[in-house]
């Protein structure tokens, strides 16, 4: 239906027609890159601990993460932020955006070593909100009105002109999509339905008993689980930034995949990463009773 | 000195004109069907200096001093032929050669001959004859001649498997393929690992590797123009029983030896193994591709021929009641027409037809997705033959083209009782390209100087109905809602001139130097990253803010015929520029979003490099080495920060080895080793954290290197039946990849516990044996 949802179809035949292609560790390395600085930072329209955060790049190939670095300073709209712990820089503890309002990060640091500080900035302007007003479970069975497993159905009001909608899930109030792949970015934004009511299947996330989670482990469900769907209205530079950072950490196939390339962002003077904003509002279905889903 | 030797040889060969000469004319045609061969050789034998070739219509002229002559007339494939004549005044005749049978005889893959190669203004072209190709190693066991094309000089498959190809640094959407005059978009199947073309229902194939001639265009790289069988008077059958696929064709005539038909179809049957599957999901799976072919010709008179040629084919995969299918239709009709023994005429009228569909039903869910291309063309192609120096083309061609790049609908009943519904369209795109041209072959110094010019004038026109987007010189659209044009207006043309030259110096009689240009504009454009012959292709044409992509290429070479023409030796120069070739931005969003323009980059290309050619073209052993130096480079604003990059066909070092021996009549035996510099690929160089994810950073593109790929494949021909029998039969036996070579496809970063990162390569192929059984009756 949407073109990420064919080309997820058009892959696992493409994955049984190359059923037979095998992979292996490939003895190739990059060169080494001088740091550069990183600069990341969301601003969401509900309530909570919100934060600046400061980092470097190390090697791609090397065995050293990535970790925070001090700034001399960090400011948004002129206020200077609380310096919570290496690298983090925090706007209080129940700080909300407002819808409308547009927010400018300033950062000063000295980051090539030369003594001198160099300044950053970005802004951002919190979209409004598109409220989540339909949640719904579907089994994706044929005559199947309870069955896993599931698609979760999103319902808003979208409005005139472009918005950016992506969706987080958490079940049992744990942030499923705590990482990017986890996280849905809706691609069709205002040019499929714009100014309608707008249903859309979140393909990215079929409900089983059991959700893939990290290092081969599983997230598992039963009867009575809540399964709470946060819609989001997203600033242009995050949708983008999401949706290019999601297509850099997945799979790459000859058929459909473009040459790599940096995921682009709003920093100006030279850092990497984003400074974005979003409006959001949840709403939670519980899991019902039905074959295959245990009881807890 | 060599100075001296050349105009030594000119003034001999001038000297020619002052006895008393006479003219012999004609045609030289196949036997059994009565198409033309061209570049047969007609030959004075007492006179081994004086001989000339025959035209693409068959048509030769000779000049011979008064007197008896032995004359010969031979072509690759077929039995020469002789006769005595006396030459007293000007004679005209046809000759008819008879093919051999290719089961029984030792000859190349080449169907152009040597001194055609040492002659002709013309270069870097490769011409192949479909016949001529049952032994060359097979992947499944299926023959396939782009794979052979792949094998030649400055060409190389855009991947493993692929039926796409690149040309001297091109692009695989650089490439025209025509059959039959009929333009093709895409000619894969399954992916790519078999292309469209039935060996059994082709001719032969020309490849023109950037020397176009002036009646050809439309792409930047190469054409390939690729001519249909035609069937033979007698009635015969062909067929093959491979492991995934088998293939029948029959043909003879109807009442008459004038008419005659050609059906051939193949069908894949992979998908009967699939049921014996373990996953459930693939059990389900359906993956199969058909193709029919089929041709008739009419010999109506002596000057009078019409042709009709049909292809259908499609491709389907599908997982239950979803699945995508894609695939073509085509038609042409040609009727060639001898207007006087100096004036033939030649019009084609063509039809394709492209499409794929991505469709699924169910209780609940109505799913359509469509794409699809139609291109109408009409050509007439005129030669005359003023005199015996001289051979002037020229014509008119005009397509008109629709495009639909894509168009989405689906919708859902949920048992809530609302209704998912999803309506995505790109707006459709039409154009009409009109192209008048005219060339001229020209004879100097008894034909030591061969001289070809010519121009191409072409007008590109844009026709609704159609919504335009039209881009800034920032790629911001200048207005976001588009401007809606009616159904029927031109709003928007543009006008190009494609002069072409080529220059042929015969400076001894076995060595030739040649010279070449050619300008080229490409009006249509594949907006697809796929080098793996994706089914999911978009085309668009030129438009306000979508310029045409153009090419200037110079080549110049040296050729050589040793050993009686036995064996040859060409190299090869050349560079080419390209001007507002087509990339896209970082990250582009290409399928079903109509504002396309935006994500669209334009830039200038160059690439250049050297092709060297040793072949050997008859007796036991056969085959050709060659090394192509080839390198490609783009520059592109907003693409790699403006700076120069590596464009993926920036391949340098290639090499194909083709071998073959017969090891008695019935038994060939067939190798190839392909070798190649590894694909260009874009590297990470630093990570960051983000959403609990590893953010690649990149410094340049395409700057690091997959492995080098390199491939041996080896095949044994065994002829099972009795040489000279009615019945035939063969046995290919095949291994692709006889090493085992792990040639990567496909790197993906991936990570260990530790958070290390590494890269991991998918590659398709393993040894791959395959046996395939022949026969014909």
């Amino acid at each position: 239906m949407k073109a990420t949802r064919i080309i997820n179809y058009t892959t696992v035949l493409l994955i049984i027609l190359l059923s037979g292609s095998c992979t292996d560790v490939l003895d190739l390395q990059s060169d080494s890159m001088e740091p550069r600085l990183v600069i990341t930072g969301t601003l969401s329209t509900v309530p909570g601990y919100q934060v600046i955060e400061i980092s470097a790049t190390v090697p791609y190939f090397g065995q050293e993460l990535p970790s925070n670095i001090d700034a001399d300073r960090v400011c948004i709209n002129g206020q200077e932020l609380a310096h919570d712990a290496p690298g983090i820089y925090a706007l209080g503890d129940q700080f909300a955006a407002v819808e409308g309002e547009t927010y400018k990060l300033e950062v000063w640091i000295d980051f090539d070593k030369d003594g001198v500080q160099e300044y950053y900035s970005a802004s951002t302007t919190v979209p409004v909100l598109h409220k989540l007003e339909t949640l719904l479970l579907e089994s994706v069975l044929p005559s199947s009105v309870k069955d896993i497993p599931f698609v979760l159905i999103l319902g808003f009001q979208d409005t005139t002109g472009p918005d950016y909608y992506g969706a987080s899930l958490s079940i049992n109030d744990v942030v499923y999509s705590n990482r990017i792949l986890r996280y849905y970015v809706h691609t069709l934004n205002s040019y499929s339905q714009d100014g309608k009511y707008v249903y859309f299947p979140v393909s990215d996330w079929i409900i089983t008993d059991a959700l893939t989670w990290d290092n081969g482990q599983t997230f598992d469900l039963y009867v009575g689980d809540t399964l709470t769907v946060e819609l989001q209205t997203l600033s242009k530079e995050y949708y983008e930034y999401l949706l290019e950072a999601k297509t850099e950490k997945s799979q790459q196939f000859p058929l459909f995949s473009g040459p790599r390339g940096n995921v682009s962002g709003n920093i100006s003077g030279g850092a990497l990463g984003l400074f974005g904003s979003y409006a959001a509002s949840r709403k939670t279905v519980i899991l019902p009773e039905c074959p295959g889903l245990p009881v807890r | 000195m060599k100075f001296v030797s050349i105009v030594s040889f000119l003034f001999l060969s001038l000297s020619v004109s002052a006895q008393n000469l006479y003219h012999l004319s004609g045609k030289v045609l196949d036997g059994v069907t009565g198409e033309p061969l061209q570049g047969a050789v007609v030959r004075i034998m007492d006179n081994g200096n004086t001989w000339t070739l025959a035209n693409d219509r068959g048509v030769f002229q000779l000049v011979l001093p008064g007197g008896d002559h032995l004359i010969e007339v031979s072509y690759i494939g077929y039995k020469p032929d002789q006769f005595q004549m006396k030459a007293e005044e000007d004679f005209e005749t046809v000759f008819f050669l008879t093919p051999l049978s290719y089961t029984l005889q030792s000859v190349t893959v080449f169907a152009e001959s040597p001194e055609m190669r040492l002659r002709k203004p013309e270069m870097s072209v490769e011409r192949i004859d479909a016949r001529m190709v049952q032994r060359v190693p097979t992947l499944f066991g299926e023959v396939d001649l782009i794979k052979v094309i792949q094998m030649l000089p400055g060409v190389q498959a855009a991947s493993e498997g692929s039926s796409g190809f690149i040309v001297r640094g091109g692009s695989p959407d650089q490439n025209m393929i025509l059959f039959d005059n009929a333009t093709l978009y895409n000619v894969s199947h399954m992916l790519g690992f078999f292309s469209i073309f039935n060996n059994d229902a082709v001719g032969n194939m020309t490849l023109y590797k950037g020397d176009i001639p002036a009646r050809f265009g439309g792409r930047l790289s190469s054409l390939l123009d690729v001519e249909p069988a035609d069937g033979s008077p007698g009635f015969a059958v062909n067929g093959g029983v491979g492991l995934i696929s088998s293939k029948l064709s029959v043909q003879g005539r109807i009442g008459t030896d004038n008419l005659t038909y050609l059906v051939a179809g193949r069908r894949t049957y992979a998908d009967l193994f699939l049921p014996l599957a373990k996953q459930e999901v693939v059990r389900d799976a359906t993956i199969h591709f058909y193709d029919l072919n089929g041709r008739l010709r009419w010999k109506v008179n002596d000057n009078n021929y019409i042709n009709l040629t049909l292809y259908n084919g499609m491709d389907r995969f599908a997982i239950s009641k979803m699945g995508v299918t894609f695939g073509n239709s085509m038609a042409a009709l040609n009727w060639n027409h001898t207007i006087s023994p100096r004036l033939y005429l030649k019009t084609h009228a063509t039809y394709t037809y492209y499409a794929y569909d991505f469709a699924g039903s169910t209780e609940q869910l109505d799913l359509n997705w469509v794409s699809n291309i139609k291109d109408a063309g009409m050509r007439v192609d005129f030669s005359f033959i003023p005199d015996k120096l001289n051979q002037v083309d020229f014509g008119f061609t005009s397509n008109f083209q629709w495009f639909v790049p894509g168009t989405a609908i689906g919708s859902a009943a949920l048992k809530s009782g609302a209704t998912v519904e999803q309506d995505i369209s790109m707006s459709p795109r039409q154009s009409l390209v009109n192209v008048l041209y005219f060339s001229n072959e020209h004879k100097l110094f008894n034909q030591v100087l061969q001289l070809r010019y010519g121009l191409r004038f072409t007008r590109f026109d844009n026709v609704g109905p159609t919504i335009l987007y039209e881009v800034d010189e920032n790629y911001e659209l200048i207005n976001e809602e588009g401007v809606e044009i009616p159904r029927g207006k031109f709003f928007y043309h543009q006008y190009g001139w494609e002069p072409r030259l080529g220059l042929s110096v015969l400076v001894s009689p076995d060595i030739s130097l040649k010279l070449a240009y050619a300008r080229t504009l490409q009006y249509v454009h594949l907006l697809s990253f796929s080098s793996a012959g994706s089914p999911l292709e978009i085309w668009i044409p030129s438009s306000p803010s979508v310029k045409p992509q153009s090419s200037q290429q110079f080549s110049t070479g040296v050729f050589s015929n040793l050993f009686d023409g036995q064996w040859e030796f060409s190299a090869e120069l050349f560079y080419k520029y390209l001007d507002n070739v087509l990339d896209f931005k970082e990250h582009p969003n290409l399928l079903l979003y109509d504002k396309i323009e935006t994500e669209l980059r334009f830039g200038t290309g160059r690439s250049y490099g050297a092709e060297f050619l040793i072949r050997k073209n008859g007796g036991r052993y056969y085959g050709w080495i060659s090394y192509t130096y080839s390198r490609a480079f783009r520059t592109v604003p907003g693409v790699n920060d403006g700076k120069s990059y590596r464009a993926p066909s920036d391949r340098p070092h290639n090499i194909s080895l083709v071998a073959s021996y017969d090891l008695s009549k019935r038994i060939q035996v067939s190798m190839n080793w392909i070798y190649s510099t590894g694909q260009p690929l874009t590297l990470a160089e630093g990570r960051y954290w983000f959403f609990n994810e590893l953010i690649p950073v990149y410094t340049a593109r395409n700057s690091y290197r997959m492995p080098d790929y390199h491939r041996m494949d080896l095949s044994v021909l065994i002829q099972l039946g009795k040489p000279g029998r009615k019945w035939q039969n063969s046995l290919n036996i095949s291994v692709y990849n006889l090493y085992g070579r792990k040639n990567p496809w496909a790197v993906n970063y991936r990570m260990k516990t530790t958070g290390e990162q590494y890269l991991e390569m998918t590659y398709l192929f393993g040894i791959v044996p395959s046996v395939s059984w022949n026969f014909s009756f």
